[in-house]
């Protein structure tokens, strides 16, 4: 017994050890921001806080982008995903089958097609080109489907019975069942439009139009500093949502093995 | 009553309609029109010329080199973290206390954006990096960690610093559904530690293993921002991937090489699917062999 206790707490310590590794860069950063020329100086929090109106504005408008993106893409998996794995229609397994493979290609692979297609809607250098793909991204409704496979098709058949329609089915019984799943797909949805390089520079001509991510990463002639307190700012809304929602995310991220 | 099982049977439509609209108008006619390019040639308008630009490619020096690099990747870097992850899942599994707190730090690397880690990777591997320092210290002679074959490491550093706790959840969530009795009566039976994970664990856990597989490959395509990063749109030889290649021919508005350059990865993709599709399968056939067996 006394072994297996010493066995654990060694276990302990090589997880905390690389815990510490893992979260080393952040904390680097927090540090890194903090500098001065002498000692500890908060100069670089006025620069880009205050000083400069322009990155703040940019920080409001790209958290407004990743949440139109999130919730719409959150929205089209839910109903994608009810279809997928409660109403299967002729034809459901290849389309799904599709979607499943599309889903693991790179992006680089349809952002020609997209470039011509959104150049003859002509939704090319608008915030519409950055929305539209990622709003219809499959990964959501493959995700979805997946996990509303796992839940017992005699829920959504009572429900019917009780005369609740589709929307009913899928926002009164899904939804709540497979909440960490959904808030999950949420969360993921909106770290990947917070994170997204490829399509605005391919997509918008003006770099004054860029979300913050791009925009931040263009920024190398100033100092460490203000380099970090930027690097902070992109890290907030994620870290928040992280941190608010993350016994969601480790029970939703979970939940997807049940296929 | 005809009309109406019909419309039941085709009831799934309205629902789906939206995911696969967007899906077929942004992705899939999207990724036909590209088969179209890969096939044919000429400016305005174009005529089929078979299989000439396939020809024409597989001779590209730099298409080559960047397939190498990405099979390359993808074999190192997905082979560690599936190994990596299901070995901290497991450590973690026996832990009694700490194991969430653990699971959400090592998760938290993955939504953290790109602009936050250019600051880290200057400050690791810069010119006075850590990583030469540490050199120096043990009498070596520093190297250009950024812009030589060493790269390819510091790539997939980023990309299991990155992503391997999104796998450890996943298997941890499995092995916490793994039936006690399996292993309760294994330990009866006289099996130690390392059996058991050999006998009872792995076996069980195969179809995760392959699950994680598909995501893992998914994760490190998304790992070309980190390669840009590290290099811009030239960078050093050893981490040239399929994007490189596919982004640059973007900017020289190359439509043949980009189609046709991505419908050789959605081929490759395919046959690696199919490959692991009947790798499952035949799993599964075997356990269903020897279930039959024991009733016999």
């Amino acid at each position: 017994m006394a072994g297996q206790n010493r066995g654990k707490r060694r276990i302990f310590a090589v997880m905390a050890v690389l815990a510490a590794l893992v979260l080393f860069p952040v904390v680097y950063m927090i540090l890194a921001s903090f500098r001065g020329e002498t000692g500890i100086s908060v100069l670089a929090y006025y620069d880009v806080f205050l000083a400069e109106p322009g990155y703040l504005a940019k920080f409001w408008r790209s958290l407004g982008l990743c949440l139109v993106i999130a919730l719409g893409q959150t929205l089209v998996s839910c109903l994608g995903g009810m279809a997928f794995s409660k109403m299967p229609f002729p034809g459901w397994k290849p389309c799904f089958l599709i979607m499943a493979l599309f889903m693991i290609l790179p992006i680089q692979v349809t952002l020609l097609p997209n470039y011509i297609l959104l150049e003859k809607m002509n939704l090319l250098n608008t915030w519409w080109a950055l929305i539209l793909p990622a709003v219809f991204s499959p990964f959501g409704t493959v995700w979805l489907a997946v996990i509303f496979r796992g839940l017992p098709s005699e829920w959504t058949d009572a429900a019917k019975l009780d005369g609740a329609g589709l929307f009913g089915c899928v926002f009164r019984i899904l939804v709540p069942a497979a909440r960490p799943a959904v808030i999950t797909l949420f969360i993921l949805s909106f770290v990947d439009g917070w994170n997204m390089v490829e399509q605005p520079i391919t997509f918008l001509e003006n770099p004054g139009q860029y979300p913050l991510s791009v925009f931040l990463a263009g920024i190398t002639e100033n100092s460490i500093p203000v380099q970090a307190v930027c690097g902070i700012l992109c890290l907030i809304p994620v870290t928040f949502l992280f941190l608010y929602y993350r016994d969601e995310m480790a029970e939703g991220i979970g939940d997807s093995i049940w296929s | 009553m005809k009309r109406k099982t019909w419309k039941k049977r085709y009831a799934g439509l309205l629902p789906a309609a939206p995911a696969l609209a967007g899906f077929a108008v942004f992705y899939f006619v999207p990724f036909l029109i590209m088969v179209w390019y890969s096939l044919s040639f000429g400016m305005g308008k174009r005529t089929f010329v078979g299989l000439a630009n396939f020809r024409e490619l597989f001779e590209n020096e730099m298409f080559l080199l960047a397939v190498r690099n990405t099979c390359r990747f993808l074999a190192v870097g997905v082979s560690v973290i599936l190994v990596l992850s299901f070995l901290l899942a497991w450590l973690l599994s026996r832990l009694v206390r700490g194991e969430h707190t653990f699971k959400m730090i090592y998760l938290y690397p993955m939504v953290v954006p790109i602009a936050s880690v250019v600051l880290i990777v200057q400050f690791l591997w810069g010119d006075t990096g850590i990583a030469n320092r540490v050199l120096e210290l043990m009498g070596k002679e520093s190297a250009d960690w950024l812009h030589s074959s060493r790269t390819f490491w510091v790539l997939c550093i980023l990309y299991w610093w990155k992503f391997t706790g999104y796998h450890v959840l996943i298997f941890f969530a499995r092995l916490q559904m793994l039936p006690k009795e399996y292993f309760e009566s294994a330990r009866l039976d006289g099996a130690g530690t390392g059996k058991i994970l050999r006998y009872v664990t792995l076996p069980l856990m195969a179809p995760v293993f392959l699950f994680n597989l598909l995501l893992a490959v998914m994760n490190a395509f998304k790992c070309y921002r980190e390669a840009f990063l590290l290099g811009g749109n030239y960078p050093h030889d050893s981490i040239y991937l399929l994007q490189h290649f596919m982004n640059n021919s973007f900017e020289s508005l190359n439509y043949q090489k980009i189609s046709t350059a991505s419908v050789t990865l959605m081929a490759g993709i395919l046959l690696l699917v199919l490959a692991g599709g009947l790798l499952y399968i035949l799993t599964r056939r075997g356990k269903h062999g020897r279930t039959k067996q024991r009733k016999a």
